[in-house]
């Protein structure tokens, strides 16, 4: 399964720990490097300005917050992502429902197959 | 005949004076038989009756001057009553001619004729006509005879008035009827005077006027009934949240209830006769109303709709209303009665409900989320096989996806057709024609059996990729079923795969198949290892998701 190239690294937005255990367990068993996770959307914010990101997974609720700034600020750098919720496409912002969605729970196969396309659709990372 | 002779009977056995004076009376009381002339004279035959002839002082033909009587109502002692031997025989014919006339006149009527004391204590005699029973010989319990208990008082206090006032008495008063019944009857008696002014008996007669006293009260409870209801709907119309209106064809109002004329800070005064735009109501909503009032009218049916509207204090609100059309006596639409109801609080829950059910199941479908972690984390490394761990996942996904079908009804019922897409799903991406054939008349399934179902086709097609027909290439699945009189049966059928050998042990799939299923479908399950493919019978009763 290690088919992923340069250790690309992807940004983790989730706030149950557990469940942030789990994308960073299927993450680095595909052989990703997870950057964060992060919690709260200031600490992913933070995260987007000062680390070079190949993709993210954005849970939409972070404790109340919405992850849509994550999701304008990784937009801006041309940084690809997928939601992560609960609630399925139909739970998102409007403005939002074009980007790809992975439907907790995952099944690891999903999810990296979601991953997959997000970074074939940035092409090689430049630099 | 013996009508006549009871006619008779009344003035039978009279003392002259008396007799007179109640000839003049009841001659009073009654029409009397020529014009300006009343004449009475008893019988020639009868020798214990008065000779009188009474007549008018402007009696046109008066026939004896002697005994013209002036206005007073009683005869002066003076007055003296001529010998039958001093009249003429025209005299006496004309004078018997009106003693029948006036005989003919009691008999004929149909009143009750009734003599009564000076003081009323006692009565001589009634012919009560059928109406009351007859007082033959003088009675002192008259009272109790004929007048009901609540009506003794009032008789009582006209009588005393009349005495005192040596005047008619009159009054409508309940009887007890011979037949034992209370009826009505408008009584009338007058004094007969002695020449001293002093009464010496009282000459009645009472009509029977039971059934215009029924008629009037039947009319005076008809009349406060339709007063109650009146008021009873007036209160119902004024105290309702609900708007009540009525426009006339030409789309004016002509009534607003209370609720109304708040929406619309008018009173009433202000709004009737006027329509939508004049009462502030847009251009486009003013114009759908005239345009639904049309319809009404042409088709003779109502209508309803929703619309919003501002309330003058509650502002912005949305209404269901409905127009109704009110038919004249020829059948035509003559006016169109409304009824609004705001419905604002009821739409604010409905969306309220629908955000907590899509809480609800996000919240579920983190708790999955997080259930797939813990499992993950507790069977990391050597403690269970990476095919152990696909398992759970799989199981977990196809109770999520379940879920997600039931969620999209609010949690009412889930179609069996999608349950099965979802189901399979993650086996069949039907990229392979005849992989999997899915053939059946949808079918509604309450929350429980949609779940149920939904697991068993998880466990059946795992284990088909496993050892079954989707273990390898050119097999097929078929899933068919039928309802058969309530009873849904769907079989699971594989073909042209490996050949099939039963289970040594019993796992999970094959325990909650043959065991769990049937018993949470109330049915049956049959797995049956045929050789060239499994086939899963499931037949279980179908309830009413509603």
């Amino acid at each position: 399964m290690k088919t992923v190239p340069q250790e690309s690294r992807i940004l983790v937005v989730e706030d149950e720990a557990i469940v942030a255990m789990l994308i960073q367990d299927i993450l680095e068993g595909a052989g990703y490097r997870v950057i964060g996770p992060a919690a709260r959307v200031a600490q992913a914010l933070a995260l987007v300005e000062g680390v070079e990101l190949d993709g993210a997974l954005l849970d939409v609720n972070l404790a109340g917050e919405h992850s849509y700034p994550i999701a304008d600020a990784l937009a801006a750098r041309g940084v690809p992502f997928a939601f992560v919720t609960g609630y399925g496409n139909v739970g998102l912002d409007p403005a939002y429902r074009d980007n790809a969605v992975v439907q907790k729970p995952f099944s690891e196969a999903g999810l990296n197959q979601v991953l997959q396309s997000l970074l074939r659709s940035r092409g090689p990372r430049v630099g | 005949m013996n009508d006549v002779l009871k006619g008779q009977a009344l003035w039978k056995g009279l003392p002259p004076a008396r007799l007179r004076a109640g000839y003049q009376d009841i001659a009073s009381m009654q029409a009397p038989a020529c014009g300006g002339c009343r004449r009475i004279l008893p019988s020639t035959e009868d020798n214990d009756r008065p000779r009188v002839l009474l007549c008018r002082s402007n009696c046109p033909r008066p026939a004896l001057r002697e005994t013209r009587l002036g206005k007073t109502t009683s005869m002066s002692k003076e007055t003296a009553l001529p010998s039958l031997e001093n009249e003429s025989e025209l005299q006496v014919s004309a004078l018997k001619a009106s003693e029948a006339r006036f005989r003919a006149f009691v008999t004929a009527s149909t009143d009750v004729i009734y003599r009564m004391s000076p003081d009323w204590s006692e009565m001589h005699e009634l012919d009560g006509r059928g109406f009351l029973v007859d007082t033959e010989a003088s009675r002192r319990s008259w009272l109790d005879v004929y007048v009901v208990e609540e009506d003794k008082s009032k008789v009582r206090a006209a009588i005393d008035d009349a005495i005192r006032g040596r005047r008619v008495y009159e009054l409508e008063h309940r009887v007890l009827r011979l037949d034992g019944t209370v009826g009505w009857t408008h009584s009338r008696a007058v004094p007969i005077l002695d020449e001293g002014g002093e009464i010496i008996e009282w000459l009645g007669a009472a009509s029977d006027v039971t059934e215009r006293r029924r008629a009037q009260e039947a009319l005076a409870g008809m009349t406060g009934e339709l007063e109650r209801q009146k008021r009873f709907y007036e209160e119902l119309i004024s105290a309702t949240p609900d708007l009540i209106y009525a426009f006339d064809r030409d789309y004016h109002f002509t009534f607003a209830n209370r609720a109304l004329l708040t929406m619309w800070n008018r009173t009433l005064e202000e709004s009737a006769g006027k329509r939508l735009l004049e009462v502030g109501y847009e251009a486009w909503h003013a114009e759908m109303h005239e345009r639904e009032i049309d319809r009404v009218v042409a088709t003779g049916e109502g209508i309803r709709g929703e619309v919003g509207f501002p309330h003058a204090t509650l502002g912005w609100r949305t209404y269901d209303y409905i127009f109704m059309p009110m038919f004249d006596a020829t059948g035509n639409v003559e006016a169109i009665a409304g009824t609004t109801r705001d419905i604002t609080d009821i739409k604010r829950a409905e969306e309220h409900l629908k955000l907590l059910v899509d809480e609800l199941n996000h919240r579920v479908k983190n708790t999955l989320a997080t259930i797939q972690s813990i499992a993950a984390q507790t069977f990391k490394g050597d403690a269970a096989t990476v095919e152990a761990r696909a398992a759970f996942e799989g199981r977990l996904i196809a109770l999520s996806n379940a879920h997600t079908v039931l969620t999209r009804t609010n949690w009412e019922s889930a179609s069996l057709r999608e349950i099965i897409g979802q189901a399979l799903v993650p086996f069949d991406d039907g990229k392979v024609p005849g992989r999997l054939l899915v053939e059946g008349p949808d079918q509604l399934l309450p929350p429980q059996q949609s779940l149920a179902l939904a697991m068993a086709l998880h466990e059946l097609a795992s284990n088909a990729v496993k050892y079954g027909a989707w273990s390898q290439p050119g097999s097929a699945v078929a899933v068919c079923w039928s309802n058969q009189s309530g009873r849904l049966r769907l079989t699971w059928q594989e073909s042209a795969g490996p050949p099939v050998h039963s289970p040594r042990r019993s796992g999970f799939g094959t325990r909650l198949l043959e065991r769990g299923l049937s018993r949470e479908l109330d049915g049956q399950v049959t797995l049956d290892y045929r050789e060239d493919g499994l086939v899963c019978t499931i037949e279980f009763p179908l309830v009413d998701p509603c």
